[in-house]
């Protein structure tokens, strides 16, 4: 269902042009749960955004295509676009502190896609957010419908996000670093939900860490970034079994290992 | 301790505002004499019984002058800063959210507007439109906008890339949307304040504007006005422009407290 074919990105910003993501190549079949690991500025972030379509069209040129269900989201409109952006394509971000609007109540947050989205009337609307959110396992919906985001803990936060990115039963998720401002025993949470909600819906999932540990449990094939290039791409055992390169051999001799610790 | 110090402000700003709604209100109902009515006999009069605060060179109450024209000063004083700070709205959010060439097209025109004097752009717009209380209130409307859309721009900018707006654009919303349902309330902090410390300037404009006379125009009262009629009369009645005075540093003084009180606030 997802295609991205080639993808350049080319930052145009200062005098000299810089490329942050190489011929960065990925299919995604539905159902599917894609990892992108890498150290900060590896690029698995811009990747991401693009596919989002969030990257501006100003001050960078991307090449390549990004087909999503065959259509080009680098080459259509602006209309299309938005069209797919919260209907098929939604994305949670890495920071629940700066991902709601401090100043609108979380309610509305979450209905938010549905206002642009469907023509449904507004008890219409809050039942189906009251129902989300309680699918997204928070309690006491009524309550949390109503408060403002600095109400909320990080992770109930995380959770609204959730449950605003998947309202309108998006076909694919982006997960951008959802869980690395997470405690570890909210992230186990949060990591069993995200695996509910997609044996539930079906739903694609990129999920995008520098948390090997994190993808290992959750993903089912996984590409590993360094320096804007894919350097390693396979099935979660194989890559986490039978490293190719040194740099994801590197990688995962970086995870701290509790019986080393105890010696 | 602090805290109940930015309160004691807040307070006191609050308390100075509501003063000067009274004496709008008493004036609006009203005055303890026809403004406008003027009496020979009465010329420069000191202070008395019947006239509090004495008369002025055509035997007019100037305390009846002075509810009045503080009206007309804060009526084109918030005239002057609803027209800068939508049109400056306008302007900063389109400028600061989509950047490009809208920014620098319509920022390099701010910069033109804004590189004139106040005075001597509101007098070039006060030629063409002809003098009186609302040509001034258009005038110095149109000269504040800049400033209004370079705060405004900023902040937009600051807000443009921050997640929830990102969150909201991948949701589909449309850049309208995004602006003023999503970022407006957000930097009402800003917009609040520079509202407020507008207000202070646009009452010293108006006095400036009302002194060199292409202001508020004779016989109506503003404090502009009265006080360069007072110029006059310095030496024989030091009251008459001491009075005025204050009551324009008073009104000044309330405004600039209450824009500190709030800022303050909302940073607490």
């Amino acid at each position: 269902m997802l295609d991205v074919i080639d993808l350049n990105i080319e930052f145009h910003d200062h005098l000299i042009p810089e490329t942050v993501v190489y011929d960065f190549d990925l299919h995604m079949d539905p159902g599917e749960i894609v990892g992108i690991v890498g150290e900060s500025g590896s690029g698995k972030s811009m990747s991401a955004l693009a596919v989002a379509g969030l990257l501006s069209r100003k001050d960078m040129q991307k090449r390549g295509k990004i087909l999503y269900q065959g259509q080009d989201l680098l080459s259509c409109s602006r209309r299309e676009l938005r069209k797919l952006q919260g209907s098929e394509i939604g994305m949670v971000f890495q920071e629940p502190m700066h991902s709601l609007n401090p100043l609108m109540r979380v309610g509305a947050q979450v209905e938010e896609a549905l206002l642009i989205h469907t023509d449904l009337s507004k008890e219409e609307r809050r039942k189906r957010a009251m129902d989300m959110l309680a699918r997204v396992e928070l309690k006491d919906t009524e309550r949390i419908y109503r408060s403002y985001p600095h109400e909320l803990s990080g992770g109930q936060r995380q959770r609204v996000m959730l449950a605003s990115a998947l309202i309108c039963d998006p076909k694919l998720l982006i997960a951008d670093e959802i869980t690395t401002a997470l405690d570890v025993t909210v992230q186990a949470a949060i990591l069993d939900l995200l695996k509910q909600l997609h044996e539930e819906r079906g739903i694609s999932i990129l999920f995008i860490s520098h948390d090997l540990y994190v993808v290992k449990r959750i993903c089912s094939r996984v590409l590993v970034m360094q320096k804007g290039r894919v350097v390693e791409e396979g099935r979660v055992e194989e890559v986490f079994e039978d490293p190719k390169t040194d740099y994801t051999k590197e990688l995962l001799a970086s995870i701290p290992k509790i019986r080393k610790l105890r010696q | 301790m602090r805290n109940k110090k930015r309160g004691l402000q807040f307070h006191i700003a609050i308390s100075f505002v509501a003063v000067i709604i009274a004496l709008v209100l008493w004036g609006l109902i009203r005055t303890p004499y026809d403004p406008k009515v003027m009496d020979v006999s009465l010329k420069l009069a000191k202070s008395s019984a019947d006239h509090l605060l004495g008369c002025d060179q055509f035997g007019r109450d100037i305390l009846s002058r002075i509810l009045v024209g503080i009206r007309t000063t804060l009526m084109i004083a918030l005239g002057t800063n609803l027209i800068g700070a939508f049109i400056g709205l306008l302007v900063g959010a389109v400028t600061g959210y989509f950047g490009g060439l809208a920014d620098e097209v319509l920022m390099r025109f701010n910069d033109a507007v804004l590189s004139f004097p106040s005075i001597l752009l509101s007098l070039v717009i006060i030629a063409l439109l002809g003098s009186g209380t609302y040509q001034i209130t258009i005038a110095m409307g149109i000269v504040f906008v800049p400033s209004y859309a370079r705060i405004i721009r900023s902040e937009f900018m600051k807000c443009r890339n921050m997640d929830y707006v990102q969150s909201v654009r991948l949701m589909g919303a449309g850049a309208l949307r995004i602006m003023f349902i999503h970022i407006l309330p957000n930097i009402r902090v800003t917009l609040l304040t520079s509202l407020v410390i507008g207000f202070n300037n646009a009452v010293l404009c108006e006095a400036a504007l009302s002194f060199l006379g292409i202001g508020v125009q004779p016989p109506q009262a503003s404090l502009g006005l009265m006080l360069s009629d007072a110029q006059a009369y310095l030496f024989a009645r030091p009251g008459y422009a001491l009075t005025v005075g204050f009551f324009m540093v008073f009104l000044i003084l309330s405004f600039a407290l209450l824009s500190d009180a709030l800022r303050e606030d909302a940073h607490a």
